[in-house]
């Protein structure tokens, strides 16, 4: 049967990188990345991170670490979130009579009215 | 200027009359059409099922459990089952969602003497191997039941649960897969009450399930 085949198949193997230590790890120095990035904001950024994000020379340290301490999809994933966070900010604290329609991220499932 | 282009219209048809006993051919043809394919009030097919339940969510399933056991719908009849599909090499949302289970079901029992079967079932078998979920889960909370199997059986339930997934951001071996993430809760017959996105909160979705079951007239035969 094709469910025992699949038992006995080879390769079950854990993947520890995607483990909660792995994983607090990774987000540790992913925050510690992106903070660095706010604090040199007034900075020159020059090098180039994944999705067109650029950082100032003065993170390459902490842009190593997460890199290092993350698989690529998640450095990816973040940092294209990260973009999305600043783009919804920018638009947020633009000059009040440019501002367009937003459109923030809505819930996506139906809630019904708390009745209590 | 107006005149004159109606007369020359009316100059360049022949037979006006006939074009009008055409159209209005048509029209009695249409209608006499349609009379013959309504089903009038209590005829025909009954559809009461689709008019008062809506689309029909879930179905049978066999996949493999994290000891390598077969588990089907009848180890889940009997149940509340609080039902998630994710797979655990999601970045964010897919550990948040499992920890979300884990606290929705500690809430459960202990506040309202409540249980609900927490299972987890992979989108993602080709890494998702029994003892990587196994290891995966028991970090979260070793009573959820997680769920693996061949692709064939996962694409086979995700479809029946309405599930969407998809292949993303694949570099070399490493990918995402988009999802839903939304929960199911299940009743012990194995009919869906609920669904839950990832906008509820713990708290929030310990309520609503405390609710839905409390409303329910079916009681957990294994309490």
């Amino acid at each position: 049967m094709a469910l025992e085949a699949y038992s006995s198949q080879a390769a079950d193997s854990v993947h520890s990188d995607v483990l909660s230590e792995a994983r607090i790890a990774c987000y540790k120095a992913r925050d510690a990345f992106y903070a660095c990035l706010e604090k040199e904001s007034d900075k020159k950024p020059t090098e180039s991170a994944s999705v067109g994000l650029l950082y100032p020379a003065e993170c390459k340290k902490n842009r190593e670490a997460y890199v290092n301490q993350c698989r690529p999809t998640w450095v990816k994933h973040f940092d294209r979130q990260y973009c999305a966070k600043k783009r919804v900010q920018r638009l947020l604290d633009d000059n009040e009579s440019r501002r367009g329609p937003l459109s923030l991220p809505q819930p996506y499932t139906f809630k019904p009215p708390c009745s209590c | 200027m107006v005149h004159r282009r109606d007369s020359t219209l009316q100059a360049q048809d022949p037979r006006p009359g006939s074009v009008l006993a055409g159209i209005g051919g048509l029209v009695l043809f249409i209608r006499h059409n349609d009379e013959k394919r309504v089903v009038l009030k209590g005829e025909g097919e009954k559809y009461e099922r689709s008019a008062n339940k809506g689309p029909i969510i879930g179905g049978p399933l066999s996949l493999i459990d994290t000891e390598g056991q077969i588990v089907t719908e009848k180890n889940l009849i009997g149940n509340w089952v609080l039902l998630y599909f994710g797979y655990t090499s999601s970045p964010d949302v897919g550990p948040a969602e499992v920890r979300k289970m884990a606290n929705t079901i500690d809430i459960l029992e202990s506040r309202q003497n409540i249980k609900v079967l927490p299972v987890f079932v992979t989108i993602d078998p080709q890494r998702d191997t029994p003892s990587h979920l196994r290891t995966y889960i028991r970090e979260f909370d070793s009573r959820i039941v997680g769920l693996t199997g061949p692709v064939a059986a996962i694409r086979q339930i995700a479809q029946e649960y309405r599930v969407f997934f998809k292949k993303i951001d694949e570099q070399g071996d490493d990918y995402l897969v988009d999802t839903s993430h939304n929960m199911y809760l299940i009743n012990p017959n194995m009919e869906v009450e609920r669904s839950f996105g990832v906008e509820y909160s713990t708290d929030e979705l310990a309520e609503a399930i405390t609710k839905e079951i409390k409303k329910s007239k079916i009681t957990n035969s294994q309490n």
